[in-house]
């Protein structure tokens, strides 16, 4: 049993539906749809980040669905996905993108935990340099809230 | 006032004569004239040199005021200030003796050190701790603080909240887009919508609380993103789930408090509700004064005992406590239940309530080697200057003889000696591990589909729970552990040992404890895993040891035997080329320069190293043969550029044929004969 799926730019994919099916998405339209060779439109996935998507899919596949909260919760991220979130900053944000418009909680979460990682222990001028962007704070207002958040400084 | 007017000489001689007497006084008395006095009197004899019997005065006054500055310049005010600070530095880690040192020493060269001192901390004070700031986040290694300084107290609500708030209001009806720093270069960050940054927030925070810091002050949006609910209320379920609840029953606990106590603020109850920290250990240093003995009766020594208590508590509802005089730097990565080591306290702790309505830890403990001996403390959880609920403020200490608990005996411990506990976070207690089960349950306990006939739930330390009703298959599970010790420093020889408890139940009429067989299956490339099983009365105990496997640790000291040789060889050639005389030539200079570059590619083949040096396994070569190559090599390049001289360089020209016009020629003659005399 497979499915069709196409990308924005109307590249075809085939893939298993249990793969497929790790999209919440994608899952709920073949329960409304039923069984239908005509493929599944995309319009918010180019071809190269469905393409990782699966990649992610596949191999994620023999993976418990746990709907526990706490194991979501936990920060490490394992060896298989770092590897696979190696990729450049546009990349990352358009797989987190198409795993929050696809509905696919796990990886959302590892995107999400890869850009944790990525500010973990900077400081907010490095922070500011890993994403390209400007101080829009006055010194004033900076100082403010400096205090105001003085509680969290942790030394 | 070369010419003094005869009326003015009188007066001034009236003066003298005070004045002569005064000093005279005052050297009796033997006390130090002060500065700005001697200043003053110099300025006035200054004026009136001609008495002889002034001038001796004169001089002695003059030695006097020259000798202050002189002295100082001699040490340097620098140094003294550098003793006080260090002395600081010193006493702020808790060693009290050291510290004494060092402020006695800055002291008797600059007695107005501490009034500098403090003024230089008013003025850049902020600079001085942002720099400490930096070397603690840059360095991973464990940094052991003391805070001193008046505890933390939030800002009165009126005058600290309503500006801000204002402010977050204002930022919020301003466009917030965010700006790029540079202009060719897009923001993709702007592609995310709000909600999924809080996500990464969340995360972030998680990791680490100061992250949050940095991140409010990153531009307006992350600022007003910080403040969203989602990422502190993700922060107290966790911060503040009481052990042995499963989550979902933690997050209608949360939800309830936050509405009772908090108006439902999320952030203001992760502020404001003592908590305690698991990602490190509470120290509280201790002193105690031992008189010592010495062999005359005028100096009697006194020993300042500087030694600590160790508190680290662990999200399951134990507590490990320790009393040693060892410094925290050694203590606290081995600080684990399984610490095996006199005056080591194993214990439980719990919240509870005062009459007052404040919340107060109480600690259950036992002394391994005193089984019958139960110890209580009661702590207060308080804020210090450098941040809130890092600070444990001792109520009460007492303990209790088993045999003896019927009487009601308790032994009340004095309370002067005890100083308050202070947090250190510890990074390496992080490392974690994963364990994958899959239960196989037997045959009088699932039916033909392999469906379970009851109820079942499977504990872990008491920590986790994972229930299946009656009716589901056993599904497998994925369960997080830490590890309780181990250091990557330790590389090739680095050793982890992580325990847990694992047991089952089954709901027939009542619970019954569902016998448990265990087999492990653990692979992962470069480390060997030894499983250790200890069978409880309901329980199975599981401890795991995983280490380097041999072929990883044969490889890798393989790579450090490599790296001797290959310095021991260019030890050889250097040797040759600088006592044996063995021509060089630019590529033969060369092959040191290489293998500084080959140097850290073989570090990094050893499987598994850790990316930052320092490990044992530099230790054992990498750092040595380092030194080794570059000293060959620059000793090498030495003798290569020493022994140039151009009658060399010309004799070269003979051995290059390629070289055919008439002046290499004529050379060429001249060198034979030079070479012939040579021979």
């Amino acid at each position: 049993m497979s499915v069709r799926l196409l990308s924005s730019d109307s590249e075809d994919f085939t893939v298993a539906k249990e793969v497929a099916e790790r999209s919440m998405l994608i899952k709920n339209m073949l329960e409304d749809v039923g069984d239908n060779d005509n493929p599944i439109p995309l319009p918010n996935v180019t071809a190269k980040i469905l393409r990782k998507v699966i990649e992610w899919c596949e191999h994620h596949l023999g993976d418990p669905v746990t709907n526990d909260e706490n194991e979501r919760r936990n920060t490490e991220i394992d060896e298989w996905d770092q590897k696979f979130m190696e990729v450049d900053q546009e990349t990352l944000f358009d797989i987190i993108l198409a795993a929050n418009y696809l509905d696919i909680k796990p990886l959302l979460d590892v995107g999400c935990k890869t850009v944790a990682n990525m500010i973990k222990g900077k400081t907010a001028e490095e922070i500011r340099k890993i994403f390209n962007i400007v101080n829009d704070l006055t010194p004033e207002e900076e100082a403010q809230i400096r205090k105001e958040n003085e509680w969290a400084e942790d030394r | 006032m070369s010419i003094p007017t005869p009326n003015s000489e009188q007066e001034l001689n009236e003066f003298r004569e005070r004045w002569k007497q005064e000093v005279v006084s005052k050297q009796h008395s033997g006390q130090q004239t002060n500065a700005a006095d001697t200043e003053d009197h110099h300025s006035i004899v200054d004026d009136n040199t001609s008495s002889s019997c002034d001038k001796a005065l004169v001089n002695d006054i003059s030695q006097l005021t020259i000798d202050e500055p002189e002295r100082q310049s001699q040490y340097q005010p620098t140094t003294a200030f550098e003793l006080y600070d260090k002395a600081v530095d010193l006493e702020s880690q808790g060693q009290l003796g050291k510290a004494l040192d060092h402020y006695r020493q800055a002291f008797r060269i600059d007695s107005d050190v501490d009034k500098n001192y403090h003024k230089y901390c008013k003025g850049g004070s902020t600079e001085k701790l942002t720099a400490k700031i930096d070397l603690a986040t840059k360095t991973d290694e464990f940094r052991h603080i003391i805070p001193i300084g008046s505890e933390y107290i939030q800002g009165k609500d009126s005058s600290s909240h309503e500006p801000f708030k204002a402010l977050l209001e204002d930022f919020s009806m301003q466009d917030l887009s965010l700006v790029p720093r540079l202009d060719y270069r897009p923001v993709f960050l702007a592609k995310l919508p709000n909600e999924i940054l809080v996500t990464v927030m969340k995360y972030a925070t998680l990791l680490s609380l100061a992250t949050f810091f940095e991140l409010a002050v990153v531009c307006k949006k992350f600022c007003l993103l910080t403040r969203s609910p989602t990422i502190w209320r993700c922060l107290c379920e966790q911060a503040y789930r009481p052990p042995g609840i499963s989550h979902s029953a933690s997050q209608r606990l949360q939800e309830s408090y936050v509405k009772e106590n908090y108006r439902g603020h999320w952030m203001k109850m992760f502020i404001e509700r003592p908590r305690l920290r698991f990602d490190g250990v509470y120290i509280s240093t201790c002193h105690y004064i031992r008189p010592g003995s010495s062999e005359n009766s005028w100096n009697q020594p006194v020993h300042l005992v500087t030694y600590y208590r160790y508190l680290r508590f662990f999200p399951d509802g134990t507590v490990v406590k320790h009393v040693t005089t060892a410094e925290p730097i050694v203590v606290v990565r081995r600080l684990s239940k399984y610490l095996r080591k006199r005056q080591t306290f194993v214990g439980t702790f719990r919240w509870r309530r005062n009459d007052d309505g404040d919340l107060f830890l109480q600690i259950n403990s036992q002394d391994l080697a005193l089984p019958n001996e139960r110890f209580f403390m009661t702590l207060v959880v308080k804020g210090t200057q450098r941040g809130r609920h890092n600070k444990l403020v001792w109520k009460k200490y007492t303990s209790v003889n088993e045999n003896q608990i019927a009487e009601r005996q308790e032994a009340l411990y004095d309370l002067k000696l005890m100083k308050p506990y202070f947090f250190s976070p510890v990074r390496s207690y992080h490392k974690k591990y994963l364990i994958h089960f899959v239960f196989e349950p037997s045959a009088n306990m699932v039916n033909a589909h392999g469906q379970l006939l009851y109820n079942t739930t499977i504990g872990f330390s008491s920590l986790k729970k994972f229930p299946y009703s009656a009716g589901d298959t056993m599904m497998p599970l994925q369960v997080e552990f830490n590890y309780d010790n181990g250091d990557p420093i330790d590389y090739p020889f680095d050793r982890y040992t992580g325990y847990f408890e694992i047991d089952a139940f089954a709901n027939v009429w009542t619970n019954v404890i569902i016998p448990l067989s265990f087999r492990l299956e653990a692979s992962m490339t470069s480390f060997s895993f030894t499983p250790t099983f200890t069978a409880f009365e309901q329980h199975l105990g599981l401890q795991i040891l995983t280490g380097r496997s041999n072929t990883t640790l044969g490889f890798s000291l393989f790579m450090c035997l490599l790296m001797w040789a290959l310095s021991l060889v260019l030890a050889v050639f250097g040797y040759q080329v600088m006592f044996r005389h063995r021509p060089v030539h630019a590529h033969g200079c060369m092959i040191g320069v290489t293998m500084l570059f080959a140097l850290p590619t073989l570090r990094s083949a050893q499987p598994g190293v850790p990316e930052n040096t320092g490990c044992i396994a530099d230790v054992l070569g990498y750092y040595w043969n380092m030194a080794i190559i570059a000293l060959e090599t620059i000793a090498i390049l030495g003798c290569w550029v020493a022994r140039w001289s151009p009658n060399n360089e010309k004799a070269k020209g003979t051995h290059e044929p390629s070289k055919t016009d008439s002046q290499t020629t004529l050379h060429k003659f001249g060198h034979l004969e030079h070479i012939e005399h040579f021979a």
